[in-house]
This record gives structure tokens, C-alpha cells and sequence, in this order.
């Protein structure tokens, strides 16, 4: 397996905003998901988890509910609400933009400077 | 904004199901913990192996609770409501101490809180009208000291520099000035409010507290009637029928608040007038002291106000009125004052003949505010009000000091707590919060203590102060007793959090020394002051008190022992002219008849009365003028009233309205008018002779000395208003009293007994406001003490158990335990002397607001503060007992054990 990828500050509730948005889900869920899109990469720490999608929760982000799981059991499931869809765009743009300058300033060659 | 929303939508649903906010998240996390686990086992790990995985790497459950709790924004108020549990379970375990914080807390906290809410109505409160911040009270002045008009009615702002200032005006002028439409929007005139007899139906009348206005007066202030109408313009009009608008509180005093009193028919002074409205229940009046009963308009003063001789509404002499303007918003109070000044300076030069065309126009009209009316309450009372705050407010500072000087005492064991919490990880901020959850609860208990105690003060106090203040209790002084609550609450949470310098993480004892004996000064000072402000309250008391005596035990000149007063009024229009005299000695000869009465007479002045009836007097005309005061009396007065005739003789029956006028002098007038002359016989200009001269007593105000007076007969002067019969008795004149009544009520029913006291009582009652200074200011003065020796004890105390070790050491190397008494003595007197040298530094500083007060003391009186001082040391004295004593009985090898 590829060495996983340290998680910068703030971008795990972007990846959670990300999953979810894939569709509802519950919290066990959202780390399969999340794992599982970036190619089995991304090891989320567990226990950051909950206190992440309450902090979106309480922020409006996201919304819950309760239901079944596939397994019939009870789940708390999450998912996005418009503003949260807008906030997932907004931060992806703002990511990019933030990406694009970082590289390009680390691909400055002697010449250019 | 939007996310505000939600968040608190967010925080709504957490507060409002925690418990199962609690269960939901157990349920969360333990599905996610069987959904791992299910996997691992799904990738070959056996159930304990996976179990022990999953636990291992989802950690803590209840860390992650934490940190979603804190993710929901409610980590504040767990630690806030984690604070306040710990913070009661502290107060609960130091009972002794919470119970006298909280005691000395909330006694300062009501203080306040009860005079707060007198100065609202005496100082910042204004009138219930409609906007009053845009009404004026017209006033004017005149250069020099001389009243310029013949009769003022009113009570004056008072003269400023050296001008004389009023704020009355005639009839006519007022009826001038009301004409200058463009600048006005409303004027209403207003007369001083006093009291005239009033029968309802067949009851016999009573006295009721009256007010003549004009007819917009209502119109004016923005006030509605309840029910049936209020005054209008048609009303003031000569020869309109009569008719009142009576008070809520009339309404139902009288009337129980029954709708028949809307067109029955009362009687004033004995002449009919219609009710036709009941003003609005929370409508005052304008003259913030006393509610006026009846409001009838100016033109019915010739039939019902027998205070003033005949018909005022044409005589251009008679200033008696108080005009209030409501101004427009647009015209500022200077164009106000240039657009009113001419009229008034017209209206001076056309009706005042007897003053100079150039002196007439020296009137300048002086715009006032109008917000608080009339505002005689603010004028007497505002001194005395300041006053009484201020030493409440020196008690709260006590209990303050006494508080957080207790707290710190507890610091010291909570040291090792704080430091040992500091250790395991908690922030500064986060001890500063729980100090101040502390203090806060503290306050918070004190408060609402406070706050009961002085709603059951404030129905004292009125009755102390002018017995019929309607003090508010309202929210604003709720939110005033708050403020103070927060202020000392963040006195004592940050106090303490002061004291724990970068936060002491050093658990060993000897950082203990270093950090206590910081503690040990700051304790020292506090108590100190505590000292210094003890000293101030005991000075005040003490001087208060000697007041109160001083003007109880006064010698007023009369023989005050057997004397009864009767306050009653023949008014003009049941007894015109001749015939009062005549009714006036019928009723005299009548009670000097009663068994126990060895004389009884009439006079028109008494003490205590605050009366100041004047008289001006001259030996040749263009002579020197004296202003003497003046006590028109009948037969037999000197007799009944117990002053001495020294020389000459008094009236008889042959002073009549047609024969030489005489009047009888007292001594300080023979001496101030005929020094060196036998004034026997002498005359005035005018004709009138001296036939007598009495001895000095006072008159109407107990604090000034016997003025100079003189003493005409009844049927030589002409004047209206209340008279006063002394009835002489040979017992006490307390058992007088029934039998004085039935003798009035068998002459006249429907004369009037305003009051019926004994001179003793007068004078107790006319001492009222300075009885509840000495009662206030002792009280504090007694609590102070106490608060200062708690403080003095407290603090020596723990100097000693600080010192165990090094007083074990001393003693176990020969001191003697006498040296030991002298030297923890000696600590103690030393703080107690700095105290007191500071208090007494600050009486001196403060004493000239007082003066005015004191009577038969100067502030800076020396016995007082001996006496407070030597209360003081005596008190510490006392309170340094305990400390002294345990120190000279430490054993030193307890001591040397002792850490």
C-alpha cells in the first residue's frame, strides 16, 4: 500500500462534505467511503471523526437522520443540505486555486526567479 | 447571519434533550464500533482480537463525546454548570464563612438598592406626562434681595447671586403670556397645591390636598381621564358651573371606586362642584411629592380657596402662580426666553404701579426644566438623599472588602488545588472562570437577599423621609441591585485569580511563604480600609445622633411639657370679618372649660410649624425697615402658650378692630429696635404701639433660635388661613385629646381638625428626617464595627498560624509569652491606627457636606471622633484577644511540628 497522506488542518470536513454528498450516510460509512474514493490512501483517524460531522451538523452543513442500515440496524445517517452543497463547492474552488498557486511556485526553476 | 440561526436551532435541541442527545451519541459510536469490528473479523481477525482492534483504534468513547459536545458549542456551559455545582459544594462545606459573606454582602446589596430607589423619585424620575423632557417651569429674577411684588405665593428656586428668583405670576400675566401662540404649543398655570376642607355627601369635611389649574392643564401634560372628561378651557371661565376632576387615589379612598362618584356632588370649603372625570390611574400630578386630590380650574379660587383674601384672578398684585410650558421642538430654550422676556418686562411695568418704570424692567425671565414639575422634593431633599447613599454605599465597600478579605483567607487551602489543577492541564483563563462562577454565586445569593430585604426597607423608609413619598420598586432599580451584583462579583473573582501570580505550579510548601505573605499584605490593607471606612461611619452616626438630641432636648422658650396643639381653619366664607373672632373665642372659652385645661387661645403660628409669616416694620416713615416675623394672636395666648410676659401687658377685650393698634414685642425685637429705650409705649410709623414685651421663644423651624417676633391681635390684622388653639393642660395633654375633639365637634361640625398633637409631639414629628438619619447611620455605624473587628481578627489570626513555627522558635529560646501578646498587640493596633488615621483624615475631607445637616455640632467635631476612635481601638482590642492569646500559648514543639 502507497504511504498514506498526512491530512492537512481543515480538510477533513471538506472530504466528509465530499462523501456525503455522494449520497446519505452514516458515520462508519463516510470513512469507507471517503477511504475507498481516494484509492485507499486516505486513512481517516477514527476518533476525529464524530466530533467533525457534529461540528458540521451544528454548523448546518450537513443534516441527520435516523434510520436502518443495510443490515437492519439502527443508524444515524447524514447528509448534505443546499447550503452545505454550496459550501462543498465553495471550498473546492478555494482548494484548487490554493493548490494551482502552491505548485506552481514549487516548479519555479532557477531561470525564472 | 443565516449560520446563527441554525446554530442556535442547533443548541436549542442539545439543551433541550441532553439525556438523550447523551444516548443517541452511545448509540452512534457503538454501531460504528460493531461495524469495524464486524470488518476485521470479515478480514480474518478471531472476535476478541477484532474487539480489542476496534477499541484500540476508535479510542475513548467518552473523549469523543467530549469533543462532539464541545463541537455543538456546549463545552461553556458544562464547565459553567461543572463550575456552579463546585462552587455551592465549597459554599456548602465553609458554612460559616458563606453565611457571613452573604449576610454582609446583602445587607449592602439592600441598602443600596432602598436608597437607590428613594433617589429615583426624589433626584432622576420625572413626571408621568407625555414627554417630559419638553415641558419648562417659568421662572424670573430681580436684582436685589427685596420681593418686588406684594404677595408671591410658591416656593422660590432661591436666590442666586444675590438676585431675587421665583418662579410665580399673576393671573393676568399669565393670561398674557399664554397669548404668544407661536412659540407655545400648550401653557397650563398651576397654583401650590395645599390643603382645603372637602365634605363628601353628609360626612363631615376633611381636609384634602387641592390644586387650582387652568382648564388646558390636562391638555397640556397629554393625560386622559379614566372615566368622564378631564378639565377644559370652558371650564375657566368666570361664572362656568363648578366642577373638579378628582385623583385615582381619591377615587377611591372616598369613593371606593364606584362609578357614582362621576357627577356627585362634593362640597370645598363648603360650596358645591361637580365631579366630572377621574384622571388616569398612574397620573401624579406635577408635584412630585404629594398627589393632588382635586384639580379644579383657577376660576373657582374666590368661592373655595379661603387662603387668600377675596378674588386673585384681577389683582395684578398676587403672584400665585406656576406656569409650565410645553415648548415646540423646533424652538430652542433661548428663543423661548428672547420671545417671553419682553412680555414678562410689560407685564411687570403695567401692573406692579408701585415700582418704578426702570426697576420694572429689570424682570428676566429664566427658562427652568419641567421635567420633574414643580420639583419642591428635589430642592429639600436631594442633600439628605445624596447623603444616605453615600453611607450605604461605604457599608456595601465594607462588606466587600469583608468578603473578599474572607475569600482569600480560604485561598490559602485552595492554593494547593489550584495548583495541583494548573498541573493536571487547566488554563488560567479556565480558574479565572470559576473564580468568577464563584463570586457570582456568592453575589447572585447576596443579591437576591438583598433585593427582598429592601423592597420590605422602602415601605419604611417613606415614612421616614416625607411621609407620603410614593417610592418606585420598579425594574430599573432591579437592574441597579444586578450591576452592583456583577460589579462585586468580578471584585471578588478576579481578586483571588490576582493573587495567583503566572500560576504556581510549584507544589512544595515553601513557594507557600513567599506567595502568602503577599496575601498577608494585601489582607492588611484591605482591612485597613476596612478600618478607615468603619471610623467614617462611626463618625457620622455619632454626629447624626448628637443632632437629633441636640434639637430634641433644645430649649424652645415654651413650656413644652403641657401643651396640646390644635390645627384647625375658620374659613373666610363661613366666618366672614367679625364674626372669626367672635367664633374663635367661643370655641377658647369652651375648652378652658374642659376639666384638665388651665388655659386655652388661639394664635395663628406655632413651632415646629415650618411657617415663616413676616412683617415689616419701621419706627418713622423713610426710616429703617426691619423684617420681623410676625404671630397674630388672641386673648389669653401668652398665657396658654407658657411664654412669659416680662413687662407691660398683653390684648384685652378692649383691643378692638376700632381702637389704637397695638402689638406686644419680644426681647431680642426691644433690643434690636430700642436699644437702651424703654419700648412701652413707643409707636411705629403708622400708629401702632408697643404695649408689652415677652420673652424669647422660637417659632415655625426648630433649628433657627428664637427669631425676632412680634404679636398683634386678631381683630387688628387682617389674614387668612390656618389657625392654631393652644390648649394648656394641667396633665399630660395626650388625655386632653378626646375631650378637645368632642368640644370641636359640638361647636361647629364641619369645622375641620387638621391635626391634634401635643408640642412634644410636633416636635418629635417635625424631627422625623433627622431621627432617621441618627437610626441609619448608627445602624451602619454598629455594622461597620462588627465588619471591622471580623476584618482585624481575621487577618491577625492568620498572621499568627502563619508565624507558628517562627513564634515556636522565639519562645523555645526564652521569650516570654507577654512579649509575644505585646508583639501580635502591637501588629494588630498599628493596622487599626493607620485605618483610623485615614477615616478620620477622610471625615475631615467630607465633613462640609454634612454641615448643612448637623445642628448644635460642627463636622469636624473633636469629641465625636475621639469617641469613634476609642470605640474603635476598644473594639480591636477585643477582636485581637483570641490571636494574642493563641499565640502566647503555642508550644514549641507543636510548632516546630506544625507545617
Amino acid at each position: 500500500m502507497p504511504k498514506p497522506v498526512d491530512l492537512l488542518q481543515g480538510t477533513l470536513e471538506m472530504l466528509i462534505l465530499k462523501a456525503v454528498s455522494l449520497g446519505p450516510q452514516h458515520g462508519y460509512g463516510v470513512l469507507l467511503r471517503i477511504n475507498q474514493i481516494s484509492g485507499e490512501r486516505l486513512d481517516i483517524q477514527q476518533g476525529s471523526l464524530y466530533p467533525a460531522l457534529y461540528r458540521l451538523e451544528h454548523q448546518g452543513w450537513i443534516q441527520s437522520e435516523w434510520g436502518e442500515s443495510e443490515n437492519n440496524r439502527r443508524a444515524k445517517f447524514y447528509s448534505l443540505t443546499p447550503a452545505g452543497r454550496k459550501r462543498l463547492g465553495q471550498e473546492t474552488a478555494a482548494w484548487n486555486r490554493m493548490t494551482e498557486v502552491i505548485a506552481s511556485v514549487l516548479a519555479a526553476t532557477p531561470e525564472e526567479v | 447571519m443565516r449560520r446563527w440561526g441554525t446554530r442556535l436551532r442547533s443548541w436549542w435541541k442539545t439543551l433541550s434533550g441532553a439525556r438523550r442527545l447523551n444516548t443517541e451519541m452511545d448509540d452512534e459510536m457503538q454501531f460504528h464500533l460493531d461495524c469495524y469490528r464486524r470488518d476485521l473479523i470479515a478480514r480474518g481477525l478471531s472476535e476478541t482480537e477484532a474487539t480489542a482492534q476496534a477499541q484500540r483504534e476508535f479510542g475513548s468513547a467518552q473523549f469523543h463525546k467530549e469533543d462532539c459536545r464541545e463541537a455543538l458549542g456546549l463545552r461553556l456551559l458544562g464547565e459553567l454548570w461543572a463550575d456552579l455545582r463546585y462552587g455551592l459544594r465549597m459554599m456548602r462545606h465553609d458554612r460559616a464563612l458563606t453565611v457571613a459573606a452573604v449576610a454582609s454582602l446583602a445587607l449592602g446589596i439592600g441598602a443600596n438598592t432602598a436608597m437607590f430607589s428613594v433617589a429615583k423619585t426624589v433626584i432622576f424620575d420625572s413626571l408621568r406626562v407625555k414627554h417630559p423632557e419638553e415641558l419648562r417651569l417659568l421662572g424670573w429674577d430681580f436684582p436685589g434681595r427685596e420681593q418686588p411684588v406684594p404677595f408671591l405665593w410658591g416656593n422660590a428656586p432661591g436666590s442666586t447671586n444675590g438676585n431675587f428668583t421665583a418662579a410665580s405670576f399673576s393671573y393676568i400675566g399669565y393670561k398674557r403670556i399664554a397669548e404668544k401662540r407661536d412659540v407655545i404649543d400648550g401653557l397650563a398655570a398651576l397654583n401650590l397645591a395645599h390643603r382645603l376642607p372637602v365634605s363628601v355627601g353628609s360626612a363631615s369635611a376633611e381636609m384634602a390636598f387641592t390644586q387650582l389649574v387652568s382648564g388646558n392643564y390636562f391638555d397640556v401634560l397629554g393625560v386622559s381621564a379614566a372615566r368622564g372628561r378631564t378639565l377644559r378651557s370652558s371650564d375657566e371661565i368666570v361664572g362656568a358651573p363648578a366642577v373638579t376632576v378628582i385623583s385615582d387615589q381619591f377615587w377611591s379612598k372616598r369613593f371606593g371606586r364606584s362609578p357614582s362618584a362621576l357627577g356627585s356632588i362634593l362640597r370645598v370649603s363648603g360650596k358645591p362642584v361637580t365631579i366630572v372625570g377621574i384622571a388616569a390611574e398612574n397620573f401624579r400630578g406635577t408635584h412630585m411629592d404629594e398627589t393632588p386630590s382635586l384639580f379644579m380650574p383657577l376660576t373657582l379660587q374666590p368661592q373655595v380657596d379661603a387662603s387668600f383674601d377675596g378674588s386673585q384672578l384681577d389683582n395684578m398684585g398676587t403672584w400665585w402662580l406656576q406656569l409650565l410650558v410645553r415648548t415646540k421642538p423646533s424652538v430652542s430654550d433661548a428663543r423661548l426666553r428672547a420671545e417671553l422676556n419682553p412680555i414678562l418686562k410689560i407685564i411687570a411695568r403695567e401692573t406692579l404701579p408701585q415700582l418704578k418704570p426702570d426697576k420694572a424692567q429689570r424682570f428676566d425671565l429664566l427658562i427652568l426644566p419641567g421635567s420633574r414639575g414643580e420639583d419642591l422634593l428635589q430642592r429639600r431633599l436631594a442633600r439628605p438623599t445624596y447623603i444616605l447613599w453615600a453611607l450605604s454605599a461605604l457599608v456595601l465597600l465594607l462588606a466587600c472588602t469583608n468578603v473578599a478579605n474572607l475569600l482569600l483567607a480560604r485561598g490559602v487551602t485552595r492554593q494547593r488545588e489550584l495548583a495541583i489543577r494548573l498541573a493536571l492541564g487547566a488554563s488560567r483563563g479556565r480558574l479565572i472562570r470559576q473564580m468568577l462562577a464563584e463570586g457570582g454565586l456568592l453575589a447572585g445569593t447576596a443579591a437576591a437577599i438583598g433585593l427582598a430585604a429592601a423592597y420590605l426597607l422602602h415601605s419604611l423608609m417613606p415614612a421616614f423621609l416625607s411621609g407620603q413619598l410614593p417610592t418606585t420598586f420598579d425594574w430599573q432599580v432591579c437592574t441597579f441591585t444586578l450591576t452592583i451584583a456583577l460589579a462585586t462579583t468580578l471584585f471578588f473573582g478576579l481578586a483571588p485569580a490576582a493573587q495567583n501570580p503566572a500560576g504556581v505550579s510549584n507544589l512544595a510548601s515553601t513557594s507557600r511563604m513567599t506567595a502568602s505573605r503577599r496575601k498577608l499584605n494585601l489582607r492588611r490593607a484591605l482591612v485597613a480600609a476596612q478600618v478607615a471606612f468603619a471610623a467614617l461611619l462611626l463618625v457620622a452616626g455619632g454626629l447624626f445622633s448628637r443632632t437629633l438630641f441636640g434639637l430634641l432636648e433644645a430649649n424652645l422658650g415654651v413650656d413644652t411639657e403641657h401643651l396640646l396643639l390644635v390645627n384647625t381653619n375658620f374659613s373666610e366664607n363661613r366666618f366672614p370679618g367679625e364674626k372669626r373672632v367672635e367664633a374663635q373665642r367661643r370655641l377658647g372659652e369652651q375648652l378652658s372649660h374642659l376639666p384638665g385645661v388651665r388655659a386655652a387661645a388661639v394664635g395663628r403660628d406655632a413651632i415646629g410649624s415650618g411657617n415663616d409669616f413676616t412683617h415689616q416694620l419701621q419706627r418713622r416713615p423713610e426710616g429703617r425697615k426691619w423684617s420681623v416675623r410676625e404671630n397674630t394672636v388672641d386673648l389669653g395666648f401668652f398665657e396658654a402658650a407658657g411664654i412669659p410676659l416680662l413687662r407691660g401687658r398683653a390684648f384685652t377685650k378692649q383691643d378692638t378692630a376700632t381702637s389704637p393698634r397695638v402689638v406686644v414685642i419680644n426681647e431680642r425685637l426691644a433690643r434690636l429696635v430700642f436699644p437702651g429705650e424703654d419700648p412701652i409705649g413707643q409707636k411705629f410709623s403708622g400708629g401702632t404701639e408697643v404695649i408689652g414685651i415677652c420673652a424669647d421663644s422660637r417659632l415655625g423651624d426648630l433649628r433657627d433660635d428664637a427669631p425676632v417676633a412680634l404679636y398683634d391681635p386678631f381683630t387688628q390684622v387682617k389674614f387668612w388661613g390656618d389657625e392654631v388653639f393652644y390648649v394648656r393642660t394641667t396633665g399630660s395633654p395626650e388625655n386632653a385629646t378626646a375631650a378637645v375633639r368632642k368640644v370641636f365637634r359640638d361647636f361647629d361640625r364641619d369645622l375641620p381638625i387638621m391635626s391634634i398633637r401635643s408640642q412634644r409631639q410636633v416636635v418629635a414629628d417635625s424631627l422625623t428626617q433627622e431621627r432617621l438619619f441618627a437610626v441609619l447611620a448608627g445602624a451602619f455605624a454598629v455594622l461597620s464595627l462588627l465588619l471591622g473587628c471580623v476584618g482585624v481578627y481575621g487577618v491577625t489570626q492568620f498572621s499568627v498560624v502563619r508565624r507558628t513555627a517562627e513564634i515556636g522558635i522565639r519562645m523555645a529560646l526564652g521569650a516570654q509569652r507577654h512579649t509575644v501578646v505585646a508583639a501580635v498587640l502591637r501588629e494588630g493596633l498599628v493596622l487599626v491606627a493607620v485605618g483610623l488615621a485615614l477615616g478620620i483624615g477622610a471625615t475631615m475631607a467630607a465633613s462640609r457636606f454634612i454641615a448643612a445637616m448637623l445642628y448644635g455640632v460642627q463636622p469636624t467635631d473633636a469629641l465625636t471622633m475621639g469617641a469613634a476612635g476609642a470605640t474603635l481601638l476598644i473594639a480591636a482590642l477585643l477582636a485581637l484577644w483570641q490571636p494574642a492569646w493563641r499565640a502566647a500559648n503555642i508550644s514549641p514543639l507543636d510548632a516546630l511540628r506544625h507545617e
